[in-house]
């Protein structure tokens, strides 16, 4: 597997929040990309799944060599894209079981059935390797979840799905301490010549479980800096200042984009 | 009118069709009057009945669930009158039918007294013109009703739906729960009323009405309201009436569903509190059938 992200350029509403991301992420290669708030990281993420919200201006993203712009959400999930996400949606309803059995089912050869039972053990055991407590497969899908236990579904879905390349979106945020190193723990299992990880973090204390190869810093939507785990602890402890002042960057600018947060309910629509 | 075979091998059938009565059950039944006792499953079946109008007398400390399958293929109006007697526990499921979009109008009554429960689950997925009007007198101390309706329009359906509560006595409880889907050139409106009259303290009136709409020519109103005079009581209304939530989307899709697959689970985890409500296995495979039914009939994508 290889993820290659090449000259990439991204706008929300017209602002312009990636300013040339170029990153190779292959099996078995564990990335960390921090940096300050607001300089692009989970945009990064978002436009690698998908998310409408986001418009390529320019450059490229090819897994295996194909490029992957031009596909939907739901084609890259099943090509082998994963992306945990830092606000998991609540879907009312939905159990779920029901909803990761039927994303499983999206992977298998057409004609094709998933074995019900077996999946049943699968989805236990990796309930209780997450420590999620019994009756998970009949709740609603994060409805009425802690913020860690929605974390902690996303690396189920991640565990039952067998992406070739995750992002987790500050998988950390929302974590209490034992929390997160059951996420570590099972992150780090799932570690494999098939699977290319993207941790996207602020903190030390996720990448204390799960080691990462290479380290990435972005700021203004660009990665400015690469190193490896010495440069998660001199930021630990520096900040990002240092960075800022070893490359020059002197227009740094955290984007405080407005978002239209909705609508109220409306008694009437037509 | 042909009676649904699932009701074959159940103790307590009442048929009410077209100009005959037959009476499968222990209990009395005087013209269209029926007064119905003890702990029982009770099925009553109207197809194209001559007549219009119903007595239902629960007496004191029964527990009953209440099946009623209204099934019409020409224009019908039907009037329930219900009386629950004190300590009486009454599930009423109401599944309507009908044929050839035809035009049906219902209405309901009930008197609820003291210690009495009443819960009442409503499956609206008929096609045509269906005017509901229910009304429910919670009339002594302790009288509860809880009410849960599943409302599906397709192609140009139209349902108005009317519902009152009113809290005549003390201590008395009502909620109401309205899950509305809207497709194709559907039109759902709904007056929903809660009224708790001066005196009557300690009691609790709550309404949640929601409607997904699926395309642009579908249309929900709800007019949620509360009519409240008395002080010392628990109360709330609202309607959250839309289209379907874009970030939902993004979430099913981004884990391999397709938009058409994403949609269905959506809508499937909107009905399926409903299902999960219905004790009859038979009553709840029709439902989840017709269910079916109405959302492949409508355009989802």
């Amino acid at each position: 597997m290889i993820l290659e992200i090449k000259d990439l350029f991204v706008s929300v509403e017209d602002i312009m929040i990636l300013q040339g991301v170029n990153l190779i992420v292959k099996g078995g290669q564990t990335h960390a990309i921090m940096g300050p708030n607001g300089t692009g990281k989970s945009t990064l993420a978002s436009i690698c799944m998908g998310h409408p919200k986001y418009k390529i201006e320019s450059g490229d993203i090819l897994l295996d060599g194909e490029s992957i712009i031009d596909k939907p959400v739901d084609e890259r999930s099943r090509m082998g894209i994963f992306l945990a996400m830092q606000n998991p949606t609540e879907v009312p309803g939905v159990t779920n079981f029901d909803f990761v059995k039927a994303a499983k089912q999206t992977r298998m050869e057409e004609g094709k059935h998933l074995r019900v039972g077996k999946f049943i053990l699968e989805f236990e055991g990796a309930s209780q390797d997450l420590k999620m407590g019994k009756g998970l497969a009949h709740r609603y899908l994060n409805q009425g979840f802690s913020g860690g236990e929605k974390k902690r579904n996303e690396i189920l879905q991640m565990k039952l799905l067998s992406p070739k390349v995750a992002f987790l979106d500050e998988i950390d945020s929302g974590l209490d301490v034992d929390a997160l190193r059951i996420v570590g723990e099972n992150v780090t299992a799932l570690k494999s010549p098939d699977l290319g990880l993207v941790l996207i973090t602020h903190y030390q204390r996720l990448l204390d479980y799960i080691v990462p190869d290479f380290v990435h810093v972005m700021i203004n939507g660009k990665i400015v800096k690469t190193g490896g785990i010495d440069l998660i602890e001199k930021i630990d402890q520096q900040g990002y200042d240092w960075v800022k002042t070893e490359l020059g960057i002197t227009n740094f600018d955290v984007r405080k984009v407005p978002v239209s947060l909705g609508t109220c309910a409306t008694k009437s629509l037509k | 009118m042909k009676i649904p075979t699932y009701l074959d091998n159940k103790l307590s059938v009442i048929h009410f069709n077209e100009q005959e009565i037959k009476n499968n059950s222990n209990y009395e039944l005087t013209g269209n009057r029926i007064t119905i006792h003890g702990v029982d499953d009770v099925y009553l079946f109207i197809g194209d009945y001559h007549e219009s109008n119903f007595e239902l007398e629960f007496l004191s400390d029964s527990d009953i669930q209440l099946y009623i399958i209204l099934k019409s293929s020409k224009p019908a109006d039907y009037t329930f009158n219900f009386n629950l007697q004190s300590n009486v526990k009454l599930d009423v499921f109401t599944d309507v039918r009908n044929i050839d979009n035809t035009i049906v109008r219902f209405t309901k009554n009930y008197h609820v007294n003291k210690n009495s429960v009443l819960n009442l689950y409503t499956a609206l997925l008929n096609r045509g013109e269906t005017t509901l009007k229910e009304v429910i007198n919670l009339d002594q101390e302790n009288a509860e009703v809880h009410i849960d309706v599943l409302n599906i329009g397709s192609y140009n359906d139209k349902f108005v739906v009317e519902q009152d509560v009113l809290h005549n006595a003390k201590s008395t409880k009502s909620t109401i729960n309205n899950s509305l889907i809207s497709n194709s050139t559907s039109t759902l409106k709904y007056s929903v009323s809660g009224r708790i009259f001066k005196g009557n303290e300690y009691s609790s009136c709550n309404q949640v009405n929601k409607g997904i709409i699926l395309n642009e020519f579908g249309e929900i109103e709800v007019v949620p309201k509360l009519f409240i005079d008395e002080y010392n009581v628990e109360a709330s209304h609202g309607a959250a009436i839309g289209q379907m939530d874009d970030e939902q989307l993004y979430y099913l899709l981004s884990r391999g569903l397709t938009e058409m697959q994403a949609r269905s689970l959506i809508i499937s985890g909107y009905t399926k509190p409903f299902i999960n409500r219905i004790k009859d296995e038979d009553i709840k495979l029709m439902i989840e059938r017709q269910i079916l039914k109405k959302i492949n009939e409508v355009d989802i994508v």
